[in-house]
């Protein structure tokens, strides 16, 4: 009898480590191959989108282009716009205050002087009535003064007095804005 | 040596393959997916500033197709009406008389600074100006029926183009002074030429048209 039978083979057997050991080769590079392949895929479908933009962009621009004039015009008009904007916007508007200054005084007070800039207008009124002058300064100046959105800071009469040729009745009124 | 090297090779032989595999998903991924991470961020911002581009030329043919010629034409005239492109004075002397013929007011006297002709190595910038917007003073003497008629010749002025602005207005019964601004601008076409983009008119800008198209009337 035989006593020096080795019974293990020489070969070795792949056991569940080294199973697990190529399957999970395998995974990763089959993972990554397929990232690459699905990377390298969208990036040519981006360029070819961003080469589509760029003949877009010369096809518009081209268009655009194509009537020089029309376009300097247009773009004339919108400069012009904004200046013109720019100048409404901060202009002052003497003329609206002399406007509801005067609109505030008795219709039987009439004005022989009216001067107005930016801070004042100084108001020269005469009325042949006393009780005319006497309402504009008890009522109508004060209604004014609260009705113009706190804007006035003043209102000053200057002087008052009785013009005997004509036998009218003067005032003079300044009216400072804030 | 050799012998040994065989001897690894055929005890190790069924981990090669997986390693093999796993050093090539490492050169996957460090000389093609990262890489191709960084391109894909690249040409995304590349598109999205072109598709800002575009959007913006696609607006700008809309603008341009959507005015006829003989509208643009008469927006033209009227803002260049509304805002001359020099001390225009013939204009202005066209707008004081309309005022005055609306307002049932005589113009007397104009007084007009026109200021430097001529100036060697001038920069060309007014010295007179809102925001970098030019204009000419000038002093209007008028005279007319009351006080009434000459703060409604200030208001139809003040309503008119060119613009105009009002710096001081003394009035009596029977006369008076006017201290008013007229604006202009001169034009750089030159500026414009370059620019591509043209944007529509917003909502303000297209009542600032209109209500100068009343002005104008």
């Amino acid at each position: 009898m035989k006593t020096s039978i080795n019974l293990v083979s020489k070969r070795r057997t792949p056991n569940a480590f080294h199973k697990r050991f190529f399957t999970g080769a395998v995974v990763i590079f089959s993972l990554a191959f397929l990232i690459s392949a699905g990377l390298i895929v969208y990036r040519l479908y981006l360029a070819g989108e961003l080469s589509n933009f760029k003949e877009e962009e010369a096809r518009l621009t081209s268009v655009i282009n194509s009537n020089p004039e029309k376009k300097i015009k247009y773009l004339s008009v919108r400069e012009r716009l904004a200046e013109i904007q720019k100048v409404i916007s901060k202009r002052k508007n003497i003329n609206s205050r002399l406007v509801s200054v005067s609109q505030t005084l008795p219709l039987d007070v009439g004005i022989s002087l009216i001067e107005g800039d930016e801070e004042k207008v100084v108001l020269q009124v005469v009325a042949s009535d006393l009780s005319s002058l006497n309402t504009l300064i008890e009522t109508k100046i004060e209604e004014y003064a609260t009705e113009s959105q706190k804007t006035v800071k003043r209102v000053e009469m200057s002087s008052f007095g009785l013009d005997t040729e004509t036998n009218q009745y003067k005032a003079n009124f300044t009216i400072e804005f804030i | 040596m050799e012998k040994q090297l065989k001897l690894y090779l055929r005890r190790y032989r069924q981990d090669l393959l997986p390693a093999a595999l796993i050093l090539a998903a490492l050169m996957l991924a460090n000389f093609i997916i990262l890489p191709q991470f960084n391109d894909i961020g690249d040409l995304r911002t590349q598109i999205d500033v072109q598709e800002d581009t575009n959007e913006g030329l696609r607006s700008s043919d809309s603008t341009l197709s959507s005015i006829s010629d003989s509208q643009l034409d008469d927006d033209y005239d009227l803002v260049l009406s509304a805002l001359p492109l020099s001390k225009s004075i013939g204009s202005i002397f066209e707008a004081l008389n309309s005022a005055a013929l609306r307002s049932n007011v005589v113009i007397g006297s104009l007084n007009v600074q026109v200021g430097t002709v001529y100036e060697q190595n001038a920069k060309g910038v007014e010295k007179n100006n809102v925001d970098g917007v030019p204009y000419l003073n000038i002093l209007v003497r008028a005279t007319g029926q009351s006080a009434a008629d000459f703060t409604n010749f200030a208001q139809v002025l003040y309503e008119s183009v060119p613009v105009v602005e009002i710096n001081s207005i003394e009035a009596s019964e029977s006369d008076a002074r006017f201290d008013v601004n007229f604006y202009f601008k001169p034009m750089n076409p030159a500026g414009f030429q370059a620019q591509t983009l043209v944007a529509p008119l917003n909502a303000q800008q297209q009542s600032l048209l209109s209500t100068l198209r009343e002005w104008s009337l």
